[in-house]
């Protein structure tokens, strides 16, 4: 899941979620909860929130249609700026591509 | 059970080779490396040994306390031993030679404290009582002196200049000996005999020793002038034949495609270390300076503005070298058959990886890449499993290196970078005359304009334990030592921790890399394989010791193993490479506490934990 179509339009604040998952198809996800990478930058030059290293986040696949998603995740993420590790919820409800 | 001790004495003695080599903060009376080693190595190695015993006679008479205590019969030794590092110094000065200007520094100080020292006796009963003997030494020795003389002339009139110049200061060095007391008057009746033979002998083996320098370093350079087109002829050949059967003999062995990649890459580091001693050896010439004028050539390339025509060969070489490179995997694409591309891939990306991420130029990434994907094009089932693993990793490794450069980042003000910390611990500031100027320090041009042993000691609690930001570092010596870029006269060598085991997991989850699932991008291959490597973006730690080098020894005998000191395609930066015979160049033997990964940070447990 990423906030923008691709790294050249990409505007902030950005996010990248990502999971490695097996499913035979995109629907099956709906419904599960699935462990995950984020990364999160409010501003271009900012701190970033990210899970590398961490204990990563879980994203629950609310629904799933045809050309729309729904998910939440929920975790903690690390600050660059701080080093430190502070709890992360977030909603994300974009188009399938 | 023998052999595990010798080893142990090889790599113990190389240390201590390496440590006797160049200044630094453990030894800081060791002399600067000879650039012509075998021509100035033994002169450096006589004038350390000179120096450390005037220091060790002077610190003696220091430490006496009183002047009586004062023995002058060891200062006399001492003031013979100053004007032979004199000489010495100055036949090294002449050749180019740091060490020479460096002993120069040496001797000034170590003159003014004999000086004082002399001051300090010159009225008590011993100094008194050896001027008399000195006197009588003088009177008696005259005759012979002067037949002495007369010889030293016939053998300069029948040009035996070596062995006139040999005879003349040994006399030369005991009258300076015995008139270290005398007044200003008798010293120059006693020498005036000696000035006409003296300037004639100083003058022709001037001469000579600069044919040497000029013969021995117009040969090195010779001898590591980079055949860079006759590599690319040989690339090209072995590509010709990979397209007509996938494989290419060189050098005796019959190598497939991805092994010639891993082969000319190779071959690429050898020719850099040779592009680097090359353009040294075209420095230290213009360094080659008699007194009275003639050098060995105009001012030294790149040093008009107009470019080194070497360096600007080697960008134009290093184009072609990653398009010749590429040129190897599109021979493969357009012969190789779909049962065979997969592996055939996966090989070029293994031969790749420690190679991409250390190229200069920008474009061979995406060159390479597209080479890669007309390979992969061979097969469409595969072509389409590397297109999916692009889209799932790309973008996981550009958020890893936002998210790595971040953390790094916060760190910067903590870790000054290393070129700042050398030109802030080295600037002058009276009565230290450093490296840089106080005012307008031109820098990154660190010259010496004190002694080597001085610039160590002042800079020695600016230095040691302090904070410093490494640039790239490189794994070298099985992964024990990073050599970071050189750049702004400063290289680190670090001290490598365990690899981050935890950190390189992560790495390789997220980029589905497991024993039996190898990457399938060029960018993630070149990720696992600097990470296990050890290679780092950057690092943080503390100064654990400090290292003056010769900028003309660095680069004229560069070791092969020290072509990364600079990327793959381009020479180590010298922005004005005029009058470098005293320029130095400090090294930093740096402990980490954090070290940033291209796509991953990590603080590191403190030492002993």
């Amino acid at each position: 899941l990423r906030s923008y179509l691709s790294a050249d339009q990409e505007s902030f604040p950005a996010a990248l979620v990502q999971a490695q998952v097996e499913a035979a198809s995109v629907n099956e996800l709906a419904g599960k909860t699935v462990p995950a990478q984020s990364f999160v930058q409010a501003e271009e030059s900012g701190p970033v929130w990210h899970t590398v290293g961490g204990e990563g986040v879980q994203l629950t696949i609310t629904s799933i249609t045809d050309k729309q998603v729904v998910a939440e995740l929920t975790g903690a993420a690390i600050n660059t700026a701080t080093g430190q590790t502070a709890p992360i919820t977030g909603k994300f409800e974009g188009r399938l591509q | 059970m023998i052999l595990r001790p010798c080893l142990a004495c090889l790599v113990f003695l190389a240390a201590t080779a390496s440590l006797r080599a160049t200044p630094n903060s453990g030894n800081p009376d060791s002399a600067f490396d000879a650039h012509l080693k075998d021509a100035a190595g033994p002169l450096v190695a006589e004038g350390e040994k000179m120096y450390q015993q005037i220091v060790a006679s002077n610190r003696k008479q220091l430490e006496a306390g009183r002047p009586e205590r004062i023995r002058p019969e060891e200062l006399a030794e001492t003031v013979i031993a100053l004007h032979r590092l004199n000489r010495l110094a100055t036949r090294l000065e002449r050749i180019g030679e740091t060490a020479g200007h460096d002993f120069q520094y040496r001797r000034i100080e170590q003159h003014g404290i004999v000086s004082r020292l002399i001051n300090a006796a010159r009225d008590l009963p011993p100094a008194l009582a050896l001027l008399d003997n000195a006197r009588r030494i003088v009177g008696r020795s005259n005759e012979s002196r002067m037949r002495e003389l007369k010889q030293i002339e016939e053998l300069a009139k029948k040009g035996e200049w070596e062995q006139a110049e040999t005879r003349l200061y040994k006399t030369i060095d005991q009258l300076q000996g015995l008139t270290m007391l005398m007044t200003d008057a008798e010293v120059r009746s006693i020498f005036q005999p000696y000035s006409e033979v003296r300037t004639a002998i100083d003058s022709e083996m001037e001469k000579v020793r600069w044919k040497l320098a000029v013969d021995l370093l117009a040969s090195q350079r010779d001898a590591n002038a980079p055949q860079m087109q006759a590599l690319l002829q040989e690339i090209d050949a072995a590509s010709k034949a990979v397209a007509q059967s996938g494989a290419a003999e060189v050098e005796g062995q019959m190598l497939a495609g991805p092994a010639l990649a891993t082969h000319f890459g190779e071959k690429w580091k050898a020719l850099q270390t040779s592009a680097v001693r090359c353009r040294a050896a075209n420095w230290a010439l213009s360094q080659v300076r008699p007194q009275g004028g003639y050098n060995a050539g105009s001012a030294p390339a790149g040093a008009n503005g107009q470019g080194d025509p070497l360096e600007l060969q080697y960008v134009q070489f290093r184009r072609q070298m990653g398009a010749a490179l590429a040129g190897i995997i599109q021979a493969d694409a357009g012969r190789a058959d779909a049962a065979e591309i997969e592996s055939l891939y996966q090989a070029y990306l293994s031969a790749l990886a420690p190679l991409a991420p250390n190229m200069a130029d920008s474009g061979f990434i995406a060159l390479a890449q597209q080479a890669l994907g007309q390979l992969a094009a061979g097969s469409p089932e595969f072509a389409e499993q590397v297109s999916a693993y692009h889209d799932a990793t790309d973008e996981m490794l550009r958020w890893r290196r936002r998210a790595a450069e971040a953390a790094a980042k916060t760190k910067s003000s903590e870790f000054p970078p290393a070129a700042r910390q050398f030109l802030q611990a080295t600037q002058a500031k009276a009565p230290f005359t450093g490296l840089f100027y106080e005012q307008n320090p031109d820098f990154p041009r660190a010259q010496l304009f004190t002694s080597a042993p001085t610039v160590i000691a002042w800079a020695e609690d600016k230095l040691l334990e302090k904070p410093v930001w490494v640039p790239a570092t490189i794994a070298v010596a099985a992964g024990k030592t990073g050599v970071s870029r050189y750049e702004d006269r400063t290289y680190c060598t670090v001290a490598l921790p365990p690899a981050p085991a935890a950190s390189i997991a992560a790495l390789e989850r997220d980029l589905m890399v497991g024993d039996s699932t190898p990457p399938l991008s060029l960018a993630a291959a070149a990720a696992c394989e600097s990470a296990r490597r050890g290679d780092f973006a950057s690092a943080g730690g503390t100064i654990r010791a400090y290292h003056l080098e010769s900028v003309l020894a660095r680069f004229g005998n560069l070791p092969q193993s020290a072509w990364v000191l600079s990327r793959l395609g381009e020479l180590p930066p010298e922005p004005n490479p005029t009058e470098l015979a005293s320029h130095v160049l400090a090294r930093f033997d740096v402990t980490p506490v954090w070290i940033r990964h291209e796509y991953f940070f990590a603080e590191l447990p403190a030492t002993g934990e």
